[in-house]
């Protein structure tokens, strides 16, 4: 296609028949935002995103009450009352009692202590090991993938119980042995999954872009390939938490988990789901909190994909 | 479109890589080695419809078989699969329970009336120590071969050959030579088992045991086909077909979390039993059982604790034998204190405990031995009564116990003392530790740390010279109905004196007890187990009340707590 | 091709192997044994160690059990005495199986429709309302999600059977039950990973070519969002079939999942080798399976190079 040509010679354009009506170039220039760094903006884009700010102040609301309730609570909460056995709600117990006439509002923040430090730690090094390593084992492939992706096949293929075993009996039981236990077998997963992004990531127009201008591998991986899996790593993440939280709430089942009287909610929803028929409440109370922050996590999670994405930033 | 066709390859692919059909019926055994078959039904099946693909084979003959009408068949559950009907190798309970009602027995202990079964008398020398058993006339195999003497006797020299591997095998060593044959020390031949003929059969013990004749109904002592078990070698029972009964039931079908049972017309008292067949589901849950029991889908449920006060007036109970306490390791040095130990006892408040674990339920134990085995002549609880402990536990009397015992032991602070309790992950377990934990803490002041362990593992801890637990708790289910058969336990030398407890008393009252009978024994049985208690050497929780539901119309069914736990021999039911 | 895959199913047996040496050695430093009955005497539980060859040395034991297990033996199990693993596996791995495969495809179907439903509907009521289905899903573990199911669509308004396994009203629960979880992770996940494709170049080439809203989802978006699901396949696939142990306990199907725990809470030597070897073979080759998939969903990739 040919472009138009002007057909009329006579009228000769010159710059001064134009006149600034507006800004001048160096108010062009000017950066009227001001400047931010990434975390900065970050920041800003999760309190504009209602929904991620809720879930930010659910799980603060959380936080707090784990570490404070049980400290003004009037009830200890091993205390046991062989009088108040199972009851429901009431002004004496704002969640009930559970089987053995045990405050259910103080347990289920002193679970929530165990709960959410397992969740979030185990779950963040179970995706921070697994998202580095997948990622070069994505991007290097070849013998290492190869390699890597064996080891983890064989992972998965230990039954976790025989693990988790060892690791109670080896440093005895505990937070830190449950954490360990779950991070051994739980980077695996996560680990495969980025992986698997990083293959179809690595052959993309911008990779192949930070390669021509020479960046080094460790350096591609970092600064290109991770930054555009954070979506799927945070939705990843998301789903860890809660999976983590299930996983101490089975160990605890087959007694592995938490030492008693200690409580998880994990444990505390077991100890529920045998009353199902006589006291509810002691089902749903737990399970109410450990949807609750699950969901909480998820909405913060993807403000967090929005804030943290590359290909948003500044489009608001 | 070509990849979504090939995403669907993917999963048909991950699916019939091992795809079979559904497990039902008993054309489809070797399924799981055909994933060609499968992948040929279904590629172009689209994915997204659920269940359109599956194989609805299991329709046909999924429906519950309808029983002809007036089948009395009685159901219940069991939260685990029997783990053998082999006569020599089920022990747990509930197998045991299964063996009592398809092996034949020289005797019977009928929920505590032993009386005559197979056998139709037997003798008992001047030497107290050999029996002469003269079978009925007209015993059958349920194949219609006839029972001989010679069948027990191999029977019971299977059960103590150390290869057949019995894990129940230290039965044997009530039987004249029993441990050393077992232990492959002395050839078979050396036991102390003859069929003197057809119908005679003589059996020399190892030391007079005025229990013996209750030891009968284990299905140990019960006869064996040798070409049976030599025809079908290590498969013997492993499928209903590969044996033959001599009780009152045959075993029919097992497996696939199922068992069924047929009557047996061949047994002796065939027209005594009134039930036409049992089947026996493995339901996990007592919650799933519960409601099936509801439905009435089973005719018999036992309630935990937690549900039995929604039942009260409808439930029935039984002791089933367990006296659940905790051991206390006296390798412990805390716990090699009598004084200590004794505050331990003192300050639980066993009614409190109850109500708290079991809604009052169970009953709290005071003494260590079940009341309700049998005494000389009525039972041991009613010729001896005891309480070592009050019932509501007494803190000051246990105050001044720590007190002594963190004087001689050099403890200022009782916060010092830190005990390591080990018990079984179960709900229960764990709920009387924490209970106990919190009773100690408060009453005494010293820490306890529960160390909840699968079943397996706890039970490897009960062996003598340990020190990875200070305080077990376990129970103990009697063997036969004598005081004996829970003392034995604590016995110096014993294999499983796991509290590694060494009393000269107590040793000696046993003693005395081996070389005296009847009043006399029983004197120094009790005495043995007053030691125990007043050295504080257990710390005695409870007893075991069972409380089950049975359906309407069903009756005759007795709770146990030797050997087996319910009997449905004579079971009545009103036909479907 | 051939030549790769060839060297994958070698490569894949050899992990197997690996896999089973670990386990044989981590079930060995478990603390106590398998025959720890109190009521078992020393001299019971000789007789048992000679019965299962435990009296022999280690080495021995592993060349035995190698040996054993290239005949496709496991032996006998230990607490089941006389049932062999082959014959526990055989009558219990098809109820699993068919539990699974339920699961499995309800999961997935509804999971992969519910994801992009939600996306294409990114920030309206629809949208909200799937997130939170899967939110709940992923959020309430299986044994309260199972008791929840039992208890009320069985027990209080009797609209399914309460338990056991014996025809299709009998399999809905417990597929639901089991396909929750996975349902929820793959429309999270679907989600997820359409609206990052649909910030793709080539969607918006595809846009800007005028191609409609519908097509552009199903040719484009679908076909190139559904490559982590594909990749979460494989474990999905062995989590499923491993992870029945509560819904079969709760619902009392004789599936497998029961001797996961058994085995391990009895110390069952052979019925937890048996095991592995069984869910390892199928694991190692469910995610060979997939590896070579990707070549056949995403013509970019490609493995042999």
């Amino acid at each position: 296609m040919a472009t138009k040509k002007i057909e009329s010679q006579e009228k000769v354009i010159t710059a001064d028949l134009f006149r600034t009506v507006g800004k001048s170039v160096e108010e062009m220039e000017a950066i009227s935002r001001p400047s931010l760094t990434f975390w900065q903006e970050a920041w800003l884009r999760i309190r504009k995103d209602k929904a991620a700010f809720i879930g930010l102040i659910i799980l603060t609301v959380y936080v707090i009450l784990a570490i404070f309730a049980p400290m003004v609570s009037r009830y200890e909460f091993d205390q046991q009352d062989a009088y108040a056995m199972k009851q429901s709600f009431s002004a004496e117990h704002w969640f009930g009692t559970d089987s053995l006439g045990r405050d259910l509002w103080v347990r289920i923040w002193v679970g929530a202590r165990v709960s959410l430090s397992i969740g979030f730690i185990a779950a963040f090094i179970n995706s921070v090991i697994g998202t580095i390593l997948g990622g070069f084992s994505g991007y290097i492939g070849g013998k290492f993938d190869m390699i890597l992706m064996r080891i983890i096949d064989i992972i998965y293929g230990i039954p976790a119980l025989i693990v988790n075993i060892l690791v109670m009996v080896v440093l005895g039981p505990g937070i830190k042995s449950l954490i360990i236990a779950m991070v051994i077998t739980g980077w695996a997963g996560a680990c495969r999954f980025t992986r698997g992004e990083v293959y179809r990531l690595k052959e993309q127009e911008f990779v192949l872009a930070a390669r021509v201008l020479g960046e080094s591998t460790f350096m591609i991986i970092v600064r290109e390939i991770i930054p555009n899996l954070m979506g799927l790593i945070i939705t990843n993440l998301a789903m860890a938490i809660p999976a983590a939280i299930f996983r101490e709430a089975f160990l605890s089942y087959i007694g592995l988990g938490i030492a008693p009287p200690n409580a998880s909610w994990g444990v505390l929803a077991k100890e529920g789901t045998a009353m199902i028929r006589l006291c509810p409440h002691m089902l749903y109370v737990p399970a109410f909190f450990i949807c609750t922050t699950v969901l909480a996590f998820n909405l913060l999670g993807n403000g967090l994909r929005d804030a943290f994405d590359p290909r948003m930033r500044g489009t608001d | 479109m070509r990849k979504i066709l090939a995403l669907l390859l993917v999963v048909v692919l991950l699916v019939g890589l091992v795809a079979c059909s559904t497990p039902k019926g008993s054309d489809d055994k070797a399924a799981p080695d055909k994933p060609e078959e499968t992948q040929a039904d279904t590629p172009d099946e689209p994915d997204d419809t659920p269940d359109a693909d599956e194989p609805d084979a299991d329709e046909p003959d999924a429906d519950e078989t309808p029983e002809p009408a007036g089948k009395k068949i009685y159901r219940y559950a069991l939260a685990a699969d029997p783990e053998s009907f082999d006569p020599c190798l089920a022990h747990g309970i509930p197998s045991a329970t299964i063996c009592y009602h398809i092996y034949g027995s020289l005797y019977l202990d009928d929920v505590g009336d032993i009386r005559p079964a197979l056998a139709e008398s037997h003798e008992l020398a001047e030497d107290q120590v050999t029996y002469t058993f003269k079978l009925r006339d007209g015993l059958l195999w349920s194949d219609g071969q006839p029972l001989t003497a010679q069948d027990f006797e191999y029977g019971i020299k299977r059960f103590v050959n150390p290869d057949t591997a019995s894990p129940m095998g230290y039965f044997a060593n009530i039987i004249k030579n029993g441990e050393k044959v077992n232990k492959g020390e002395l050839p078979l031949d050396d036991l102390g088992v003859k069929a003197l003929d057809e119908k005679t059969l003589e059996i020399v013990l190892e030391r007079p045991a005025g229990y013996f004749l209750g030891m009968l109904s284990k299905s140990f002592f019960s006869p064996q086909r040798q070409d049976i078990v030599e025809g079908y070698g290590k498969d013997y029972c492993a499928t209903p077909d590969k044996q033959v009964y001599s009780g009152a039931f045959v075993v029919t079908e097992f497996g696939e979390g199922k068992m069924v049972l047929a009557k047996n017309p061949n047994y002796f008292e065939a027209d005594k039993v009134n039930l036409d067949g049992v089947e026996i589901y493995t339901v996990a849950e007592a919650n799933t059982q519960l409601s099936m029991f509801e439905n009435g889908e089973l005719d018999m449920v036992v309630l935990s604790t937690d549900m039995a006060p929604q039942y009260e007036g409808q439930s029935q109970s039984y002791f089933d034998g367990a006296n659940d306490f905790g051991g206390p390791n006296l390798r412990n040095k805390y716990l090699a204190n009598k004084d200590f130990r004794l505050a331990l006892n003192f300050a639980i408040n066993r009614e409190e405990y109850i109500l708290l674990g079991h809604n009052g339920l169970y009953t709290p134990n005071l003494r260590y031995v079940l009341p309700q085995v049998s005494g000389v002549e009525k039972s041991y609880g009613e010729e001896y009564p005891y309480e070592a402990f009050p019932l509501q536990g007494d803190v000051e009397k246990a105050k001044q116990h720590l007190d002594a015992a963190m004087a001689e032991l050099g403890v200022a602070d009782p916060s010092e003392i830190t005990l390591k309790m080990v018990t079984t992950d179960a709900e229960t377990a764990k709920k009387e530790a924490e209970i106990l934990q919190n009773q100690w803490k408060n009453n005494l002041g010293i820490n306890v740390d529960i160390n909840l362990v699968p079943y397996k593992t706890k039970n490897s801890m009960l062996t003598p010279g340990r020190d990875d637990f200070d305080l077990i708790m376990s129970g103990w289910v009697p063997d036969y109905s004598d005081p004996y058969a829970y003392l034995e336990l604590f016995e110096s030398d014993n294999a499983y004196n796991y509290i590694n407890y060494h009393s000269d008393e107590f040793d000696g009252y046993i003693r005395k007890s081996k070389e005296t009978t009847g009043k006399e024994r029983m004197d120094n049985l009790f005495n043995a187990e007053k030691t125990l208690l007043e050295d504080g050497a257990v710390i005695p929780q409870q007893l075991r009340e069972v409380h089950y539901l049975v359906a309407d119309g069903v009756t005759g069914l007795e709770g146990y707590f030797v050997g087996f736990n319910f009997s449905y021999l004579y079971l009545d039911k009103n036909a479907e | 091709m051939g030549k790769y895959i060839a060297k994958r199913i070698g490569i894949s047996l050899l992990t197997v192997l690996v896999l089973v040496t670990v386990v044989f050695i981590l079930v060995r430093l478990m603390p106590g044994d398998p025959f720890s009955d109190p009521k078992m005497t020393p001299t019971v539980k000789e007789n048992l160690n000679a019965y299962y060859g435990l009296d022999k040395p280690v080495l021995q034991q592993y060349t035995t059990f190698l040996g054993n297990l290239i005949r496709g033996n496991f032996g006998y199990s230990m607490k089941y005495q006389n049932q062999t693993v082959n014959n526990l596996l055989r009558q219990s791995f098809p109820y699993s199986l068919d539990l699974g495969i339920r699961a499995l495809v309800l999961s997935l179907s509804l999971g992969l429709v519910f994801g992009i439903v939600s996306a294409r509907n990114r920030g309206n009521k629809i949208d909200l309302f799937f997130v939170i289905v899967a939110v709940i899903g992923t959020s309430v573990p299986d044994f309260i999600v199972g008791a929840i199911l039992q208890y009320f669509f069985a027990v209080k308004w009797g609209l399914f059977p309460i338990a056991q396994y014996k025809g299709l009203a009998h399999t809905i629960l417990p597929s639901i039950g089991l396909g929750f979880y996975t349902m929820a992770s793959v429309s999270r996940i679907m989600r997820a990973s359409m609206l990052e494709v649909v910030q793709q170049d080539y969607i918006k080439t595809a846009r800007s070519k005028g191609i409609s809203n519908f097509r552009i989802t199903w040719k484009h978006q679908i076909r190139n969002a559904i490559m982590p699901v594909v990749t979460v396949l494989g474990p999905t696939v062995a989590s499923v079939l491993t992870g029945t142990f509560v819904i079969e306990s709760i619902f009392a199907i004789p599936g497998m999942g029961k001797y996961y725990v058994e085995s391990v809470q009895n110390l069952d030597y052979s019925m937890i080798l048996g095991q592995t070897v069984f869910y390892g073979i199928f694991l190692v080759f469910a995610n060979m399976i997939v590896d070579i998939a990707y070549g056949f969903v995403d013509p970019r990739i490609r493995i042999a190079k």
